[in-house]
């Protein structure tokens, strides 16, 4: 399969984070025949796009998505001071450390999750439908998020 | 007001592109979500409705109810966390006053499912799906 890639520079709106998870969901079904993938592929971008519009501090979000071989990979980037930025790292590496039954299981006794803390559930969902493939960065004061979606290639 | 008193006097809720109903189909409750879960704050409308409801299953002695999600389309996790509160007030009360909750999905929609594992792993004895 050739590689494909999408990208995209949107305002936080949250009018848009339909219309880019739907769009993704037909390229990666198009491209890889692979309907649980590109529902997966979509779900992670609806995801990291709303915590995004969330933090993005009125600054540009870059939303990429990008075929090769068999794999999608989401990649989603917007403004973030670097205080959050730690913050936000330390959550996704617990969130990849260990199997979504334990996590879910983990989370569900922590008070904080039910009263007020913020993306949890989505980072667990998000770890659980990329095999816990998420990359973070940060560079020239953005947060980028890079999640892999495996893709069995049906055609 | 005895239960079906409660449910046929139930207002639907509305987002703006997903719905919450409750009916009673072949003589057993039935909520039904469908339509696209992905507003901003869910909770807002739709976990007082579920709280209302929850709280008349209990003072009725209901033992069992359906959740129809086969047409629901999309939820995101703050969306699945509101049925997660409903599903954690269950599971956190005596035995009693619990009652069971069996998930109707559409089998072609593997999304459905895999949203929902979750709530099938909070409460494995409460919680099941049937498509």
């Amino acid at each position: 399969m050739t590689s494909e890639i999408i990208k995209l520079s949107i305002s936080p709106e949250w009018e848009y984070i339909r219309s880019i998870r739907e769009f993704i969901n037909v390229f990666v079904f198009i491209k890889s025949g692979n309907k649980e993938g590109a529902d997966d592929a979509a779900f992670i971008v609806n995801e990291l796009l709303e915590n995004a519009v969330k933090n993005s501090d009125n600054k540009k979000i870059r939303v990429e998505c990008r075929i090769e071989d068999d794999i999608a990979e989401i990649k989603v980037s917007n403004r973030i001071n670097k205080e959050n930025y730690t913050t936000l790292k330390n959550k996704i590496q617990r969130a990849c450390t260990q199997n979504a039954e334990k996590l879910y299981c983990e989370k569900f006794s922590e008070e904080s999750f039910w009263e007020n803390e913020k993306g949890a559930m989505g980072l667990v969902m998000i770890n659980e439908r990329c095999e816990g493939k998420i990359h973070i960065n940060y560079k020239d004061l953005s947060i980028i998020i890079a999640c892999t979606v495996p893709l069995k290639v049906l055609q | 007001m005895n239960i079906s008193d409660t449910i046929r006097s139930f207002n639907d809720v509305s987002g703006e592109s997903f719905t919450l109903s409750c009916s009673i189909v072949d003589d057993r409750i039935c909520l039904k979500l469908a339509g696209k879960v992905d507003i901003q704050n869910p909770d807002e409308l739709l976990l007082p409705a579920l709280l209302k409801l929850d709280k008349d299953f209990v003072e009725s002695k209901v033992h069992e109810i359906g959740f129809n999600i086969k047409e629901l389309e999309f939820i995101n996790s703050s969306g699945i966390k509101v049925i997660l509160q409903l599903v954690m007030g269950i599971l956190n009360r005596h035995g009693d006053q619990q009652y069971k909750i069996i998930f109707y999905h559409n089998p072609e929609s593997k999304y459905q499912k895999k949203s929902f594992n979750a709530i099938s792993f909070l409460a494995p004895a409460l919680i099941s799906f049937v498509p």
